[in-house]
């Protein structure tokens, strides 16, 4: 078998989490719909991670309670074979739209604003490739990377934010707190950009060496998400009023610039761009090859490498057809679905419940507990 | 008239000697070897092993197999032992020291003595009539005849299959030098030299622990190479020792006379850039990383220690840096890692933003690098391409022009090749600037691969950053690290204890306080770990 | 052969990847652009706009860091059009990731252009959100010209030298594109942006490209003031505006003053004359933070009271002063006196129906919800506003302050 799963421990596991679900909050955040009545996602996006978190939570629960060893197990466990598989193929097909999504953002933001003379195709392939060979060398590969650039960005991301101190004026987030209804829509909705992360831990469990590690993970992960999310989106709305950030396609990428000083630090905005990249590229990465695993389990297939390839073959598809202007039917359609992806969490967690109540107390523990 | 015919005549002179390709066979398209050439030294006949019992069919089978009547070092001795029995004293001149054999052997072999009747008599005369330190017997033709070409000297005795070695092993070998590749300023000043004794010895002078374990094992199509495998019995992980055993069982070379062959042979990931064991000179480092857990293959006429396993961080230190004091150490440490990190990205980060990101640039940088510029007629990523390419060719002429030349050409081709180039407009100053940081900081990674490793990775990104600026070097280095978290040496990842986090203490790039060295590297998963 | 067909199909892939990612990306090497630092935009003649550039290029002679500017200029409807046109005539392309400064000639500020220009052409160009907006009285093609040296080819750097100290004096704001862009969006301020203007008595140094007046007034002051030597061109004050119209301009000393109530005033000197004429004082004020504001909005008009903390340190003037004198005459005195400028700057910037003390800000504080933000329409209640001033200073004289004064 070669699935590369491998073993990983327990700071990549959350390196992992941490980087995938900060990305997905950060980076895929519809500036015009999010900011257009108000700025509150400094509380809508940290308390949605939240609500994901309780999503997992209870599938966690139904995970040990079941004994099943991966997120496959879970679905068969809890909801039986054919439900398992429909299952199965919405986590993959959520894996695949986050994958693509994170991918066509920095596409057209690196085409937009820094090769703009360059054509979008080579720009959606230097982006694809090393996504591509990431996903095949791995999980236990994806996981040190996510360590080692995770801490480096989370790094950049505080300096950054620290010497803009001087810009922030709290009297920008005004008016607070905004539309309660939207606020409320908007939590519920964007927990999904993390729900990819949760289910992604879920997926590769059998490498985290016991549903504890998979609970420290995602405990661990998401809370340094909440703050990082927090910390920049608080850090966004006190350098931008809701106006200029609803005109805005990355407004973190943008921030520098308010600052009069002449610095060459100040200057690093593209540079703090690509490294955003990086971590973009990690958390494709690591869902197009949560979604290969699930394709190859449940193909019962031998070689994960195949799965990874059709799926990057498949994103890159997309991504081209993405700027002909024949594919605006395709990228309504994507982002309908990325709109209302939240709307799968419910049968996970129906699945989650049913499986706590047909397991009983007397449920077997995670192997790997034992 | 005969000098028309031999000005135009085909034939050549009778005694010029011609390569026929055509003795092993045509080439494939490919260059692969032609059938015929498959096994040419064809697989090791199941031979008698025995020993004959009669000296003289030992005598004419050794001067058969190890054509004696060819090679005039081959001496073979025969004499009465004790007076009574035939004997025969085989041994190569040259490899073995005459005055031993005569001495220890023939002096205490021939005089007649009187012979227990009911004692062995081969283990009788390998206790008490031979006075040498070391007697074996041995009962495999192959095991005596190996012994031979090692330098001992082996005793038939007639109507006995059981035969006698004697190590009468002394042949000429470098003295203990100065590593050539690893100087320090303080600590040890031995290296080691090409004799497999010697250098274990320069271990054991360090290591003495009665668990250091030192397996001589064979290898090689006919076992024509030696090498010795050492480790801490107990303390190196079993499973480790025993792939490192296979894989040396596995090489399938005809010959391997060099530690670096011998690398190639046994490593898994032959197409790696990064090497995945460490090379080294120096004998208190290996003897320091025996002590950890780690496990040394020395090969006989090779003056290096292959230890393995390696990680990036076990590439990057020195036998030096235990040495000297915490924050000095650390300060080094980081100097080290700094240029290696400039000597990598540099070159393709100055590229990016000179072709894609100008922006970026300060206003003075901007003025100073297109002024400097202003006549030179190469674009700048074929100037930097090209800068890095005389770089190399400085370092490579530098290190095989011998003496006080060598040191030469390295001032020449820094000085006045560069000072040159620019006059010429070959290449601007602020590229020279940039490719000499580079090579500077190229010099302070102390392993050699890892150097070449480095010089590889550095065009890698160039490559990238001329085609797609900040965009190509990001995704450039991202495959690279990939490709370092993937990459695992015998076993453990090579970015081990800092991806995955292992339970060591220990700092990676700054140097941790001495008392943290008293465990053994948690990466190593050493038996006492375990226990 | 297994082996071969591998190796051979994973070198096709190799170079079709590489092909495909090769090349495309496309560039200019950095030899082959000439920066724009400054962008200046007049009303044009024939066409809508003058655009004139001052552009970093590599020197004539042979050294090693030796660069030029040039100043060009085009006419045209659009930037597009005059880089264009200008492109023509020079051996490189513009490249306007450098450029740090925008200069907007008074006329074509007062038709709201700025914002349009902003919108049209800042991401298409590659223009940062962090380049400075000026105003200028005059022309812009004339204050570019008066802003470069010979001596000096780093243009941008001595611009921003020369604003930094007018900065720490107080006397003229800095802008840049992005806070312009959000106080005109956002409607809860209005902007105050650098204010120049040249000096005609003042000649230009031979520059490529400059328009040399062959007449020189004389009669041409620095804001009132004669001067010699230094640049042709200078700051003063500030332009103000309503949205994104320019409205009017303010002297240093009204800007000086506007820059207390935004809490970004750093530095600054206040001389004082005595009321009988006799001597005067000279104070070196230092903000002392953002402002406090109370405001409400029930009732028919918004008011508000703005608490202005400053320090201040007597540099001259009154050598005989102590903590009682200080407490009890001078400091009234003065505190009163900077309430007044308050008011009158104030009373000036609404009648340009110019936010310029940005009150908006703490109205938006007062709404939770964007939709009643909007409706409040804040812009429409500034005229009606009243505001009160409070100014506390505090003396940093040790003879003075040793009492806690």
């Amino acid at each position: 078998m070669r699935l590369n799963e491998g073993k990983i421990g327990l700071q990549e596991s959350a390196s992992i989490a941490a980087v995938a679900i900060t990305a997905c909050s950060v980076f895929l955040l519809d500036s015009e719909k999010a900011y257009s009545r108000g700025d509150a996602t400094f509380i809508s996006l940290p308390v949605s991670i939240a609500v994901s978190l309780a999503m997992f939570m209870l599938m966690w629960c139904a995970m040990r309670r079941t004994g099943a060893r991966n997120l496959i197990e879970l679905f068969d466990m809890c909801v039986g074979k054919a439900i398992g598989t429909v299952l199965s193929i919405v986590a993959a097909l959520i894996f695949i739209l986050y994958a693509y999504r994170l991918m066509a953002r920095f596409c057209i933001l690196i085409h937009g604003r820094v090769f703009a003379a360059a054509e979008y195709e080579s720009v959606a392939l230097w982006i694809a490739v090393p996504v591509a060979y990431a996903a095949i060398k791995g999980l236990e590969c994806l996981s040190r990377l996510a360590k080692i650039f995770g801490v480096l960005i989370g790094a950049l991301v505080l300096i950054s934010l620290i010497i803009m101190i001087s810009a922030y004026d709290v009297s920008r987030l005004a008016p607070f707190p905004g539309d309660l209804g939207k606020l409320g829509m908007d939590t519920i909705s964007r927990s999904a950009d993390s729900v990819a992360a949760f289910l992604g831990l879920i997926c590769v469990a059998g490498a985290l060496q016991g549903g504890r590690n998979v609970k420290k993970s995602a405990l661990i992960g998401s809370g340094v998400a909440i703050a990082f999310v927090f910390m920049i989106q608080f850090a966004l709305g006190a350098t931008f009023t809701y106006t200029d950030l609803s005109q805005m396609a990355m407004p973190i990428y943008l921030m520098k610039m308010v600052v009069m000083r002449e610095s060459y630090l100040f200057r690093l905005d593209q540079m703090n761009l690509f490294f955003y990249m990086i971590a973009a590229l990690i958390t494709a990465a690591f869902y197009v090859y949560c979604a290969a695993l699930i394709i190859t389990r449940r193909t019962f297939g031998q070689d994960i490498r195949p799965a990874v390839v059709g799926v990057s073959a498949f994103i890159l598809a997309a991504l081209r057809v993405n700027h002909r202007f024949e594919a605006g039917i395709i990228q309504q359609s994507i982002d309908f679905l990325y709109d209302y992806a939240f709307v799968a969490g419910v049968p996970f967690i129906l699945a989650a419940i049913a499986g706590l109540i047909r397991f009983g107390r007397k449920g077997r523990a995670y192997e790997a507990d034992k | 008239m005969n000098i028309i015919k031999r000005i135009f005549s085909f034939g050549r002179s009778y005694d010029e000697f011609e390569l026929l390709e055509t003795e092993g066979g045509q080439p494939g398209f490919f260059g692969s070897t032609g059938r015929a050439h498959k096994d040419a030294a064809g697989a090791i006949e199941n031979a008698n092993d025995t020993i004959n019992c009669d000296v003289s069919a030992n005598e004419e089978r050794l001067k058969t197999e190890m054509h004696a009547e060819i090679n005039p070092d081959m001496v073979m001795r025969r004499f009465l032992l004790c007076g009574q029995i035939e004997a025969l004293a085989v041994f190569i001149n040259g490899m073995s020291d005459q005055s031993l054999v005569s001495d220890f052997i023939l002096r205490q072999g021939i005089p007649e003595r009187e012979l227990p009747n009911d004692a062995p008599l081969v283990e009788y005369v390998a206790n008490n009539v031979f006075a040498m330190a070391e007697v074996k017997q041995e009962t495999s033709w192959n095991t005596i005849k190996t012994a031979i070409m090692d330098g001992c000297t082996a005793v038939f005795i007639q109507g006995k299959t059981t035969a006698l070695t004697m190590d009468t092993r002394s042949y000429e070998h470098r003295s203990i030098q100065e590593p050539s590749n690893e100087k320090v300023v303080k600590g040890s000043q031995e290296g080691f030299v090409e004799n497999l004794r010697t250098n274990i010895t320069l271990i054991r002078r360090r290591v003495r622990t009665d668990d250091l374990v030192v397996e001589l094992r064979t290898y090689g199509k006919e076992g024509s190479s030696r090498a010795a495998i050492m480790y801490r019995e107990g303390i190196a992980n079993e499973s480790l020792v025993n792939e490192i055993k296979r894989r040396l069982a596995n090489v399938n070379a005809m010959y391997v006379f060099n530690a670096g062959t011998l690398e190639q042979l046994t490593e898994r990931n032959t197409y790696s850039v990064f090497p995945q064991l460490l090379a080294t000179e120096r004998p208190d480092r290996t003897a320091a990383m025996l002590m950890e857990g780690h496990v040394a293959v020395i090969v006989e006429g090779s003056p290096t220690a292959n230890v393995m396993p390696a990680t990036l961080f076990t590439l990057m230190a020195t036998g030096e840096d235990s040495t000297m004091r915490v924050v000095q150490g650390s300060v080094i440490r980081m100097v080290r890692y700094i240029g290696a990190a400039i000597s990598i990205l540099l070159p393709g980060y100055f590229l990016a933003l000179a072709l894609h990101h100008q922006s970026l640039l300060s206003s003075e940088v901007l003025t100073t690098v297109v002024a400097s510029r202003k006549m030179v007629f190469a674009p700048i990523g074929m100037e930097m391409l090209f800068l890095l390419l005389v770089f190399q060719l400085v370092r490579e002429a530098g290190m095989r022009v011998p003496g006080s030349i060598g040191q030469a050409i390295g001032i020449i081709g820094g000085l006045i090749l560069g000072q040159a180039a620019v006059t010429a407009n070959l290449a601007s100053s602020v590229m020279l600037i940039i490719v000499a940081l580079t090579g500077l900081g190229n010099f302070c990674i102390p392993d050699y691969s890892t150097q070449l490793s480095a010089s590889v990775l550095r065009v890698i990104l160039v490559i990238a950053s001329w085609l797609a600026g900040l965009m190509g070097l990001f995704c450039g280095a991202f495959v690279i690290v990939a490709w370092m978290a993937s990459l695992k040496s015998f076993g453990v990842p090579f970015l081990a204890p800092h991806s995955p986090k292992a339970n060591s203490k220990r700092p990676m790039i700054l140097r941790g306080p001495i008392d943290n060295m008293s465990r053994h590297k948690d990466i190593l998963n050493t038996e006492e770990d375990g226990r | 052969m297994k082996r071969i067909s591998k190796t051979i199909c994973l070198m096709l892939a190799a170079a079709f990847v590489a092909f495909n990612m090769a090349g495309c990306i496309s560039y200019v090497a950095i030899d082959e652009y000439g920066y724009v630092m400054t962008v200046g935009v007049d009303k044009g003649e024939t066409y809508d706009y003058r655009f004139c550039f001052i552009v970093q290029v590599e020197g004539a002679s042979q050294g090693e860091s030796d660069a030029e500017n040039v100043v060009l200029s085009a006419e045209g409807n659009n930037i597009y059009d005059a880089v264009a046109v200008v492109e023509v005539g020079v051996p490189y392309q513009l490249n306007f990731g450098r450029a740090n400064y925008m200069l907007f000639s008074k006329e074509v500020a007062e038709t709201g252009y700025i914002a349009r220009f902003i919108d049209e052409s800042f991401k298409n160009l590659g223009v940062r959100r962090s380049t400075k907006l000026m105003v200028v009285l005059g022309d812009s093609l004339d204050y570019c010209t008066g802003v470069v040296s010979k001596d000096n080819p780093n243009t941008s750097k001595r611009q921003y030298s020369i604003l930094r100290d007018y900065v720490s004096e107080g006397l003229t704001p800095i802008t840049n594109i992005a806070m312009f862009t959000q106080n005109v969006n956002a409607k809860r301020g209005d902007n105050i942006v650098t204010l120049g203007a040249t000096d005609d008595s003042i000649p230009n140094e031979e520059i490529t490209g400059s328009s040399q007046d062959s007449e020189l007034n004389p009669n041409s002051t620095t804001a009132g003031v004669e001067r010699t030597g230094g640049l042709r061109a200078y700051y003063m004050g500030c332009a103000v505006f309503d949205g994104g119209t320019m409205k009017g301009v303010l002297s240093g000393r009204d800007t000086e003053i506007i820059l207390m109530a935004k809490g970004m005033f750093r530095a600054g000197r206040l001389t004082l004359h005595h009321e009988d004429g006799e001597g005067h004082m000279v104070l070196l004020l230092k903000g002392g933070g953002k402002p406090k504001v109370e405001l409400s909005i029930g009732g028919d008009a918004p008011y508000a009271k703005m608490s202005v903390r400053l320090q201040c340190h007597i540099e001259c003037g009154e050598e005989d002063m102590d903590y009682n004198k200080w407490n009890r005459e001078v400091k009234p005195m003065l505190e009163d006196y900077m309430e007044r400028e308050l008011e009158r700057v104030f009373t000036l910037c609404r009648g340009m129906n110019s936010d310029a003390y940005e009150i908006g800000k703490y109205a938006a504080m007062k709404f939770h919800s964007a939709e009643e933000w909007e409706q409040y329409d804040w812009k429409s209640r500034y005229p009606e506003l009243n505001m009160e001033f409070d100014v506390s200073l505090y003396v940093e004289n040790e003879e003075i302050n040793s009492l806690g004064g």
